[in-house]
């Protein structure tokens, strides 16, 4: 479950997210959309714990899996090497080639991140967010740079993480609302 | 532990595949080792000059890459990437055994480099090893410490810098005070001061991990 209740965020004098409530039980996906600056990647950082809130609280139950944009991957490091680093540290099965086939790099698995496109380490970074069976997915901008197969990946993807009972929350542009069984639209 | 030498052997293969700092910190030891020999040939330093030659040696040969290892991280943006996976505590172990190795690396090559081009005469070879030993783990400790401090701020290089300044006070005195007994000299308590560079490294090998839990989220 993922429960937020009167979520803040603000950078000096500014709010970038203001009085967000969310409720969401197993298996429910919500897709949050708005212009450039309302604060959709704010609101997810705040849920991944990568932020600390102003106001509010967030309460999440079981691991979280999180993706980014401007989460960046290691350039020395390969594909492979990656969920193998990833896995150690959360104390997991790599299951490295497995994920990489799920993500369409398993041709990539020995090139170093550095060498690959903007599309391909989305789809390294979508890997890594599912890589431990997570209890909630966020994902920030899922599709951008991908490609139709990539889009394709992650529209999969969402649905197995559904299926499994994982909850998704993800951000995307108001023209792709291709996911998501509610929609909250955050202001600028 | 398992995550900690995770971290390190990250660390490891992201130097030696993208050579960022561990070739500078080599060319940089190497050549001042040659220059201070060269310089103090003609006629051999007395300990208490030698031992620092050793520190100044041993500081700067290292202190430009080792607090990196944690300042890199928010500077390319893969700081948000270990707060996903892993947590505080194996990075920090993790990121100041990289130091250590680093150091002990760029000490066991520069310091007998130094005591052969300016022929310095070592009388403890004990002392000498021990005192280089715990000396690069105290510094290893406090540089990380140090780093780490200062990685989640907005002018991370300068913060790192002037925290570094007063931590590293002790480990200098006590690092000149082991080098110049093991290099002849008399100094008071030499193995007090080599175990004094141990015990530095144990209390920021220990309150570093908890205050980088403090500062790991912002």
């Amino acid at each position: 479950m993922i429960c937020c209740r009167g979520l803040g965020k603000r950078y000096g004098s500014r709010w970038a997210v203001r009085r967000v409530d969310i409720e969401l039980p197993r298996g429910e996906c919500l897709l949050v959309t708005g212009p450039n600056g309302a604060g959709k990647s704010t609101l997810l950082r705040l849920l991944a714990g990568l932020e600390a809130p102003t106001e509010g609280e967030v309460t999440l139950s079981g691991a979280v899996g999180f993706t980014s944009p401007d989460l960046a991957v290691y350039p020395n490091l390969t594909a492979r090497e990656h969920l193998r680093f990833a896995a150690t540290l959360r104390r997991v099965e790599p299951q490295e080639s497995a994920l990489l086939q799920r993500v369409g790099l398993q041709e990539h698995a020995e090139k170093p991140a550095g060498a690959f496109s903007t599309g391909m380490r989305s789809r390294l970074r979508l890997a890594l967010a599912i890589q431990h069976q997570p209890s909630v997915l966020l994902l920030d901008e899922p599709t951008v740079s991908l490609d139709d197969e990539g889009r394709e990946i992650v529209r999969q993807i969402i649905e197995e993480q559904r299926v499994r009972g994982c909850i998704v929350l993800a951000t995307n542009a108001d023209k792709d609302r291709q996911f998501g069984d509610w929609e909250v639209r955050l202001g600028a | 532990m398992r995550e900690a030498l995770a971290v390190l052997k990250k660390e490891v293969i992201s130097e030696l595949r993208g050579k960022h700092g561990l070739y500078m910190a080599f060319l940089f030891s190497i050549v001042a080792a040659f220059a201070l020999g060269m310089a103090s040939s003609l006629e051999r330093p007395p300990a208490s000059i030698a031992s620092v030659l050793v520190m100044v040696l041993l500081l700067f040969s290292s202190i430009s890459s080792l607090s990196r290892t944690f300042v890199l991280e928010e500077e390319q943006g893969t700081g948000d990437l270990l707060r996903v996976l892993g947590d505080p505590v194996a990075v920090f172990v993790g990121k100041m055994l990289y130091n250590f190795c680093l150091l002990l690396l760029l000490g066991v090559i520069a310091v007998p480099a130094l005591v052969l081009f300016s022929g310095l005469a070592v009388s403890d070879p004990l002392l000498l090893v021990v005192s280089l030993l715990f000396a690069c783990g105290g510094l290893a400790a406090a540089v990380s410490f140090c780093g780490a401090l200062a990685s989640r701020s907005r002018s991370r290089a300068a913060l790192s810098g002037v925290i570094s300044t007063p931590v590293l006070l002790p480990w200098v005195w006590m690092g000149l005070n082991a080098f110049r007994a093991a290099l002849g000299d008399v100094a008071a308590q030499p193995w007090a001061s080599a175990v004094g560079l141990l015990g530095m490294a144990l209390v920021f090998g220990s309150i570093g991990p908890m205050l980088y839990s403090a500062v790991w989220r912002r």
